[in-house]
């Protein structure tokens, strides 16, 4: 008998095929319905717009009573996302609700982006800069928004940014985590 | 540093270290493993087990008490203490009653399709709580059909994901009998607290134990007659040892469950039936 987890990320599959709310994805991995990997884009006249970030979903047998843990693949900066992409996030911690479901997790993760909390900063230069530098602020957002792209079309190879960037730069693989100061820069302009 | 934060601590990610936090998961853990050791519904034992709890010169209000009670009471079902024992206990009742009553099952079948309805015109989120729903009456439905049988029944209510799925569904229904009676018992809330904000923060999260709101609004929603017998008469309304919900008097009350109250803790109890008494 399938167990109450398995089932209800069955369903919450199939929900978000069949009524998926705008500017996220998501989907189990081939061999495991307890590990997902989901995408979010960068919500319009953000400075996260035209990002396509990436992110592992691992839940347990005991959701949806307890959250999956939710962390960004792609290099994130923010001010509730540490170093190794966990996210802080209330409802991911003390105020999970069994009632949430993966379109739920996602789409609040989404409007984080935009709406970050100060006062739980997990990248204290994000949030330092999200308050007194709004301009740098931006700028490092942006930089990670064009490496999205890049991590994105190293990791899958007809994916939709792809004709975005260049080629040559893409074709450095390894080297791609390095080129942080803007070697992309105006690629989608 | 300043402390201010503390007191919204429950519903807030205000300032705390990464430190804190894995420091606090470890409790956590370790809490949770704790509770994890015992069963999270046992076997009946004989309620005189409960007497060896309490020690007669350390705590002799309580070893009376329990004294007391066995005269009454012939078994005890200990359920886990993890936050979820009101409703579990609740849960564990009704489904034995249900076991050996076929025409209550059916009626509980049906009451939980209405529920169902009800919830999505309370506005809870459509298909999460319903599917809390379908699983529930799924596995009424299959005692009904006798797919499911009693061993296996408690098999399910001891294994911790099906069980405390199922149990979502009396926290759901807990829930929408506070926010559709809302006019009713906002005004118990403290510190003017929205009472959608109460339900989801001390009703639908799982492993928050049951106040007193909390459990006037299961009986009424799951109709039982509830008894609660208390170790001491600080807790029990009007300073009696027990508690009849919805109130009744004790010479017609009939409870359907009695459950144990110890301080922060609910057991299953079960009365001697009249012949084998004395």
């Amino acid at each position: 008998m399938t167990t109450p987890s398995r089932r209800r990320l069955m369903r919450d599959f199939k929900k978000l095929q069949e009524d998926p709310p705008a500017g996220v994805s998501g989907a189990p991995t081939e061999d495991n319905i307890l590990a997902w990997e989901a995408i979010i884009f960068g919500p319009q006249e953000t400075p996260f717009e035209d990002g396509t970030f990436k992110l592992s979903l691992e839940f347990t047998e005991e959701y949806p009573n307890k959250p999956p843990t939710v962390k960004f693949i792609s290099k994130m900066f923010h001010p509730n996302v540490y170093a190794d992409g966990s996210i802080c996030l209330d409802i991911l911690q003390n105020r999970w609700s069994p009632t949430y479901d993966v379109a739920a997790i996602l789409t609040s993760i989404q409007s984080l982006l935009d709406e970050p909390n100060p006062n739980s900063p997990a990248n204290s230069l994000a949030a330092q800069l999200y308050q007194e530098n709004r301009r740098e602020y931006e700028k490092r957002v942006q930089q990670i928004v064009e490496q999205s792209w890049l991590n994105f079309g190293e990791n899958e190879g007809d994916a939709v940014m792809k004709d975005d960037v260049d080629t040559d730069e893409i074709g450095g693989g390894q080297d791609d985590d390095r080129m942080d100061e803007g070697g992309a820069s105006g690629s989608n302009a | 540093m300043v402390q201010e934060s503390n007191e919204n601590l429950p519903t807030s990610t205000s300032a705390i270290t990464e430190d804190e936090i894995l420091l606090q998961d470890q409790q956590m853990k370790r809490i949770e493993d704790e509770q994890k050791a015992a069963p999270l519904v046992g076997d009946k034992s004989p309620f005189f087990t409960l007497i060896g709890y309490y020690d007669e010169v350390t705590s002799p209000a309580f070893f009376a008490k329990a004294n007391e009670l066995a005269e009454t009471y012939s078994d005890i079902r200990y359920i886990r203490g993890d936050g979820n024992c009101f409703y579990r206990a609740v849960l564990v009742g009704l489904v034995e009653i249900m076991l050996n009553d076929r025409e209550k099952l059916l009626k509980f079948i049906a009451s939980s399709k209405e529920w169902t309805d009800r919830l999505v015109k309370l506005g809870f989120p459509d298909w999460t709580c319903t599917d809390f729903c379908e699983y529930f009456i799924e596995f009424l439905q299959k005692i009904a059909d006798g797919k499911t049988k009693n061993e296996a029944v408690f098999e399910n209510m001891n294994d911790d994901n099906t069980a405390n799925y199922l149990l979502m569904f009396f926290r759901l229904i807990t829930s929408g009998y506070l926010k559709g009676n809302s006019t009713e018992y906002e005004p118990f809330i403290g510190e003017g607290m929205p009472l959608a904000q109460y339900c989801e923060s001390e009703i639908e999260a799982m492993w928050k134990e049951a106040d007193h709101l909390a459990i006037i609004a299961l009986v009424k929603a799951t109709n039982i007659h509830l008894r609660i017998e208390y170790m001491d008469r600080s807790v029990a309304p009007n300073g009696g040892w027990h508690h009849n919900l919805p109130d009744g008097d004790d010479a017609t009350f009939v409870p359907d469950i009695t459950l144990l109250y110890r301080p922060g803790h609910y057991d299953l109890i079960y009365k001697k039936s009249v012949d084998s008494s004395g």
